[in-house]
């Protein structure tokens, strides 16, 4: 191998459109030692095997990069250049599934040769990743990387809530940083989840956006889905049971007021339906029936004998609910009111859907009589 | 943006033809970043002709051969499974000591499986039993799957519904006339159940976000378990063995229609004929609605289906669907959410002509196929989801669609010219 230090090492070309065109890996003396491997496209020893399906126009760059990366890895060999390398290829290619689990093991080989304690290396991974996250907010393999790296640790980083937050800036409702974040509660509960700071961090981002259904969810979890999935994992068994066993205690004080923040949003924005999902999600998880919400839901639609096709009505979810609750109390009439208002007025586009329930409810009338 | 202007909704095929052609032959250089899917980009492909009718006219005998050969080139010997891409196969090279680099990978098992399966391949090559084995080894002890086997055989990627539903696909593929199911369908099932979350759909993971590709990927996924009894189960029979709460999953998709459709707010006035028709009560009607104007929040406010509601006799714009609660039409939404509802059977009480006009109107694109959005570039997965939704409702000029498999009916008819299956 060549003597040349890291920070000798000539920048290596960015993935920019006029470099695509020229060889790196061929040309640089500390590559040369290697035998690059040709991609390979059709059956083993055929000379021309007809056209390859679904045959991508790669950049020639791209290819070159990969016929190296193929050499390395045949000989297992984990060293800085081959670290380089792999930022290269996760650079024009993020969802390569082996490159992430080979740069793990190489830097793990190399915390081991130059001597970084894990921590350290952990951190220093972290930073590089964090250009990369910024580049592929919908990529899987990076926040995989991610959680891998974190898991090596023994303590939440301090600058771990902060950069969660720095990506969310970018996109609020980004299904990987908050499948991420779940996973960093169930790591780190504490701090996170015996103090206020994630039930805080979510409250602060439902302010900014009402409408964030991802933040409700992340509360469900805070509050309640923490303890189920502990639940679940204990007993391995099927979180609708556990529910329905009782099987869960449920904290009164935390209920009345998860009920009443959610009835505090519905009223800020009675057309969000996230606030009235967060809603339905306490009831049933508290056991408690949706017959309870009648009043406050008939404070969005003009009270209890008001004209449903007037501009008297605030919420088609209230709608929803009251047909529900009409249903269950036996008002089967007011029930089939509110369907039709939402069938014929409010939302028609699930006007098959309002009349199916309208059905159900003559049937559950004729049922009674 | 509407390229059949004067009013006639119908499917082009013949561009859309021209457009998978196009990408049989080569797909450009952007495709690079997500190669690692390789074959299920070739899946779409091979998938989407063969729905139009098209894959024995416009691509040779000699092609579909070719192309057969490749899927083959990347089954892994060791494993059975398939790789999702040539650019791991380490030729000479490849030994013990570093086949991990180059694994069989789940999800594009299943693509290679079925795409063989559609271009008549009667699996002869197949490594059935090694392929079976290795799916199993991928099960954990939650009951979810993992993505590929690593060094040592640690079973690597995330244990999320869509490597449950590739699992129990592959093994109804590959399912002889013998056999049992070997792998652990009890968890599973619960795994599945688990995900369900309170909002009535299905999250990646038991108490994420319901989301509606993985929710397809939930409801597929029981539906191939039940295909793999013998006899076979529906998926109302294994929905209630899975205790799940269908009501509550069918609503939450059916919440998922939404005239919310991206970059089309500004225009609106220049597409919507009916305009004049909704005077000035709509414009009454949707300030009513934004008393709530006030707080403070990025989003623009989602009043589409309050507005529309004032012209429900006909709903002028289209509606397409999305894949969370609060988020815009997606073309793949539309697939996602209405190939579950066909699954269980409920697909009927969408608005079906409302969708139509959402696709072929909104996000059908000059060039054949779908994008995204209204005026995005089409890509291989949104064009085939598109015309996967039409064909579940029997557009006129595809075929007919089978919603578990993802493919035609007719080439899961013939599944059963599996070699093993003949003797």
């Amino acid at each position: 191998m060549s003597k040349a230090q890291p920070s000798a090492v000539p920048s290596r070309p960015k993935n920019k459109s006029a470099k695509k065109r020229e060889p790196f890996y061929a040309v640089s003396p500390r590559w040369s030692d290697v035998s690059p491997i040709p991609l390979i496209e059709g059956p083993p020893g055929q000379k021309d095997p007809g056209p390859a399906l679904a045959t991508i126009a790669y950049s020639p760059r791209y290819s070159e990069a990969m016929s190296y990366l193929r050499a390395v890895m045949a000989v297992n060999e984990f060293s800085r250049r081959t670290l380089e390398l792999t930022e290269d290829i996760i650079g024009m290619n993020p969802a390569h599934y082996t490159v992430w689990l080979y740069r793990v093991k190489i830097l793990k080989a190399l915390w081991e040769s130059e001597g970084t304690r894990t921590e350290d290396g952990v951190m220093a991974e972290l930073d590089w990743l964090e250009e990369i996250s910024e580049r592929n907010l919908k990529n899987y393999q990076i926040w995989h990387h991610r959680q891998l790296l974190v898991s090596l640790l023994p303590k939440l980083p301090t600058t771990e809530p902060e950069f969660v937050a720095h990506i969310l800036s970018f996109d609020s409702k980004n299904y990987h940083v908050w499948t991420y974040r779940q996973w960093l509660c169930r790591r780190f509960p504490d701090p996170l989840l015996t103090t206020e700071m994630e039930l805080q961090a979510v409250d602060a981002l439902i302010s900014e956006d009402v409408r964030n259904n991802s933040a409700w969810n992340h509360r469900y979890f805070v509050c309640f889905g923490a303890d189920e999935l502990k639940a679940i994992e204990a007993e391995g068994g099927n979180r609708k049971e556990i529910l329905a066993k009782g099987g869960l205690v449920v904290d009164e004080d935390l209920v009345e007021r998860e009920i009443n923040y959610a009835k505090d949003h519905i009223a800020w924005a009675p057309q969000n339906p996230s606030a009235w999902n967060y809603l339905k999600g306490v009831l049933q998880r508290a056991a408690i029936s949706v017959a309870d919400m009648q009043v406050f839901c008939e404070g969005f639609v003009g009270g209890r004998h008001a004209d449903l096709m007037s501009d008297s009505v605030r919420s088609s979810h209230a709608l929803d609910w009251l047909a529900d609750i009409y249903r269950l109390t036996g008002h089967f009439d007011s029930s089939k009111r509110c369907l039709h208002a939402l069938a014929n007025k409010w939302d028609p586009v699930r006007r098959k859907y309002w009349d199916f329930r309208a059905k159900q409810v003559d049937e559950e009338a004729r049922e009674d009589q | 943006m509407s390229m059949s202007a004067e009013g006639k909704m119908q499917l082009d095929r013949e561009r859309h033809v021209k457009y998978w052609k196009r990408c049989s032959q080569l797909l450009p250089e952007p495709y690079t970043s997500g190669e690692a899917s390789r074959m299920s980009f070739g899946f779409f492909i091979v998938a989407a002709l063969d729905l139009l009718g098209a894959l024995e006219t416009v691509i040779t005998p000699a092609e579909r051969q070719s192309w057969i050969e490749w899927i083959y080139t990347c089954q892994v010997p060791h494993t059975g499974g398939f790789r999702g891409f040539t650019g791991t196969i380490l030729g000479g090279m490849r030994n013990p000591q570093n086949w991990h680099w180059d694994p069989a990978n789940l999800p594009n098992t299943y693509f290679a499986l079925a795409t063989l399966v559609i271009l008549g391949d009667d699996l002869g090559r197949v490594k059935r039993r090694e392929c079976l084995a290795w799916v199993r080894r991928l099960q954990r002890p939650n009951g979810s799957f993992g993505e590929f086997l690593g060094e040592d055989n640690v079973v690597e990627g995330a244990d999320d519904l869509r490597l449950c539903l590739c699992a129990v696909g592959t093994m109804k593929i590959l399912q002889g006339n013998e056999q049992s199911i070997e792998i652990d369908a009890f968890r599973l099932r619960q795994f599945i159940t688990n995900c369900q979350s309170h909002e009535g759909g299905f999250g990646q993971a038991p108490l994420l976000e319901a989301h509606s590709g993985l929710n397809y990927c939930a409801i597929a996924a029981l539906s191939f378990l039940g295909l793999l009894r013998n006899p076979p189960e529906s998926i109302q029979q294994v929905a209630s063995q899975a205790k799940l709460d269908v009501t509550g999953c069918v609503r939450w998709m059916l919440d998922r229609q939404t005239t919310w459709i991206d970059g089309e707010d500004e225009d609106e006035d220049e597409d919507s004929e009916d305009d004049d028709e909704r005077g000035d009560e709509d414009e009454r009607k949707e300030k009513d609605f934004k008393h709530d104007e006030d707080e403070p929040q990025k989003q623009p406010l989602n009043l589409s289906s309050l507005r529309d509601g004032l012209m429900a006799q006909e709903p002028a714009a289209g509606a397409g669907f999305c894949g969370r609660c609060g988020k815009m039409a997606d073309t793949c939404y539309c697939f996602w959410n209405v190939g579950a509802l066909a699954i269980l059977q409920q697909h009927q009480l969408v608005d079906i002509e409302a969708l139509r006009r959402y696709l072929l109107q909104h996000v059908a694109h000059l060039i054949g196929g779908f994008g995204k959005a209204p005026g995005e570039l089409p890509d291989v997965l949104h064009s085939y989801l598109g015309l996967a939704t039409l064909a579940i409702y029997n557009e006129p000029g595809l075929k007919e669609f089978d919603p578990t498999f993802c493919f035609s009916k007719e080439a899961v008819e013939k599944m059963k010219k599996a070699s093993w299956r003949l003797n």
